[in-house]
């Protein structure tokens, strides 16, 4: 017999009780895995997005709450585009709008942007100039939208062909329709304008020479931020609130697994402290008899992680293939995440015992051999 | 008989801020090897002295000594009693969650740190006390009798120099108590190990090489083996 086995059969001892809490933690590392995934997820999407296009660095409005939220007035593009180290510059305004009963990303490209280039077309062709009420559709978008070549979506009164749909790295561009600048500006009222600007470096594996050229936009266009992408996603305030809602809300789950454990060992211990007592008068010194307590709350914390991070994988692809979410959650997980998620279920197992551990170092064998 | 193996000397335990006196100024030697039988009526300390003799109670007054060594602290205690006591008790118990055999095993952890050399060893007290055809029962489904066998096997797991038996036929029907009793003996004989055992029972009080009758905490009686006692008579 193992000294494990022996905390394995007190909790089997209650079994609805020690899988209640299990379940309980399960719920929290769930939660966790759900919620801290999604903010990542969606980090992910916005940072592969950018990558996906070959895109160095990203101009938007200073001060702008959130990127969609930026209005840049279409002609600073011409200028930028005369700055040293510039190699491309391509001025887009994207949007969320409704379809349907689903939400998609709308982005509005020049006739002559390079990013036309880094769509791989699966079906139909690129826009020509004898197009100017088509789109795109990411093949993602497509599928779940149940739309192909030749179909025509119906937005703010005007009737738009499909004319080709694509494929690219990023889930976040795969979801996303593309139109003619334009098109776009004229739907959403706001001809002359851009969103961003995106621009290719001629050197962006310089970080000097990226950081100058950074340094010299923003002497340049004062009223615009320049950030490279890495930095984009740190920067967007949504992403940056989502995440802290999330981690707020992880922890407050965190924190009720742990008193789960809390409970439910307190609860165990106040049950056994006459065997508790026969422990002690067997010779077991007290640490031992803590660590047999600590071992049944990690234990409870192991399989409620264990079931946790189950329910928290198959949590996410559902809540990554909902109908208003699809596309903006890459529900990719690192080994790394899990690692953590790992990590704060054994610290929320340790930290739920220490309590009940420390009661039962203060039973007097004498006096919990008395109780009945 | 054999040299001192436990020492009390002018021991006394009171409870309620002193007010109930359990122990008066008791000096008392165990020596190696012997079978002591404490007697005595209910309520008179014995349980009490037993917990002292063994560390799981500390004294209010005066020492107890373990092979002349004095321990201070029950961290202390419990690492003597592991290794040098081994306990029956009135009520058996044994932990209910697990097998006899695994039972028997407890006070092994921290001694034999083989998993194979503890079930080994285990089944060879089982072995002892004629229960290997139950090592797999929990202790529910086991006899009064059989409980206190598998707690006797227990208490010889680490070969302790000193057994404690409180009441140890307590609880049994009399031919159970009389098997018990014969176990004990068998165990004292054999391997010359040393009994300090609490009896109220006038017919389980006859065992042993010397008795100490306790009358509210005091030592009333310490006949030799053989000297006539009126609680017995």
């Amino acid at each position: 017999m193992y000294f494990l086995s022996i905390s394995f059969r007190n909790l089997w001892r209650r079994p609805v009780r020690s899988c209640l809490t299990a379940l309980g933690v399960a719920m929290a590392v769930a939660t966790l895995i759900a919620l801290v995934g999604t903010s990542r997820g969606i980090e992910r999407a916005w940072s592969q997005s950018m990558s996906g296009r070959g895109i160095h660095m990203l101009g938007f409005r200073k001060n702008s709450v959130e990127i969609l939220s930026s209005t840049i007035d279409q002609r600073v593009v011409d200028q930028i585009s005369k700055v040293d180290g510039v190699k491309a510059v391509c001025g887009e305004l994207a949007d969320l709008v409704t379809i349907g009963a689903g939400v998609i990303g709308v982005a509005g490209w020049p006739a002559d942007s390079f990013l036309w280039n880094t769509l791989q077309i699966k079906k139909g062709r690129l826009p020509g100039p004898n197009d100017p009420n088509s789109a795109l559709l990411g093949q993602r978008l497509a599928e779940r939208l149940n739309l192909r070549v030749g179909d025509t979506i119906p937005m703010l009164e005007v009737k738009i062909e499909v004319i080709g749909i694509f494929q690219q790295a990023s889930a976040l561009n795969e979801s996303t329709m593309i139109l003619p600048l334009p098109l776009l500006q004229k739907l959403l009222s706001k001809e002359g304008k851009v969103t961003v600007i995106n621009l290719r470096l001629f050197h962006p594996d310089d970080i000097n020479k990226a950081a100058a050229i950074r340094e010299r936009l923003n002497e340049l266009f004062p009223g615009l931020s320049f950030l490279e992408t890495k930095e984009v996603t740190e920067a967007n305030q949504m992403i940056t609130l989502f995440k802290k809602i999330n981690w707020s809300i992880s922890v407050i789950a965190l924190l009720m697994g742990l008193f789960f454990i809390l409970n439910t060992l307190l609860m165990a211990v106040n049950e056994r402290v006459k065997e508790i007592g026969i422990l002690i008068a067997l010779g077991w010194r007290k640490m031992r008899v803590m660590a047999l307590v600590m071992f049944e709350g990690m234990l409870l914390a192991a399989m409620g992680s264990a079931a946790g991070v189950l329910i928290g994988l198959v949590g996410l692809r559902r809540l990554a293939s909902l109908k208003h979410l699809q596309g903006f959650i890459d529900p990719a997980f690192s080994t790394f995440f899990l690692l953590e998620v790992v990590l704060a279920a054994t610290m929320l197992g340790i930290l739920g015992t220490l309590y009940p551990a420390w009661r039962t170092s203060r039973l007097r064998a004498v006096d919990a051999l008395k109780q009945e | 008989m054999g040299s001192s193996l436990l020492r009390l000397q002018h021991v006394s335990r009171n409870y309620d801020q002193g007010n109930i006196v359990a122990l008066k100024d008791i000096t008392l030697e165990v020596r190696r090897g012997e079978w002591l039988t404490i007697i005595g009526p209910s309520g008179s300390g014995k349980t009490t002295l037993l917990n002292l003799m063994c560390g799981l109670d500390l004294p209010d007054q005066g020492q107890v000594f373990f092979q002349d060594h004095q321990p201070r602290s029950t961290a202390e205690w419990a690492g003597l009693r592991a290794h040098n006591v081994g306990f029956v008790f009135q009520a058996f118990n044994l932990l209910p969650t697990l097998t006899a055999l695994e039972n028997v095993q407890i006070p092994m952890f921290g001694i034999c740190r083989s998993a194979a050399g503890r079930r080994q060893r285990a089944l060879e007290l089982l072995q002892q006390v004629d229960l290997v055809q139950r090592a797999h029962h929990l202790p529910n489904n086991l006899s009064g009798g059989e409980r206190q066998r598998v707690a006797i096997a227990r208490s010889l797991a680490n070969s302790p120099p000193l057994i404690m038996a409180d009441e140890p036929t307590g609880n049994l029907d009399s031919q159970s108590a009389e098997q018990i009793m014969a176990l004990l003996n068998r165990i004292h004989t054999q391997d010359r190990t040393t009994i300090v055992m609490v009896t109220h029972n006038p017919l389980v009080a006859r065992m042993g090489d010397r008795r100490v009758n306790l009358v509210d905490g005091r030592i009333a009686i310490y006949p030799e083996l053989g000297a006539a006692d009126p609680c017995i008579s």
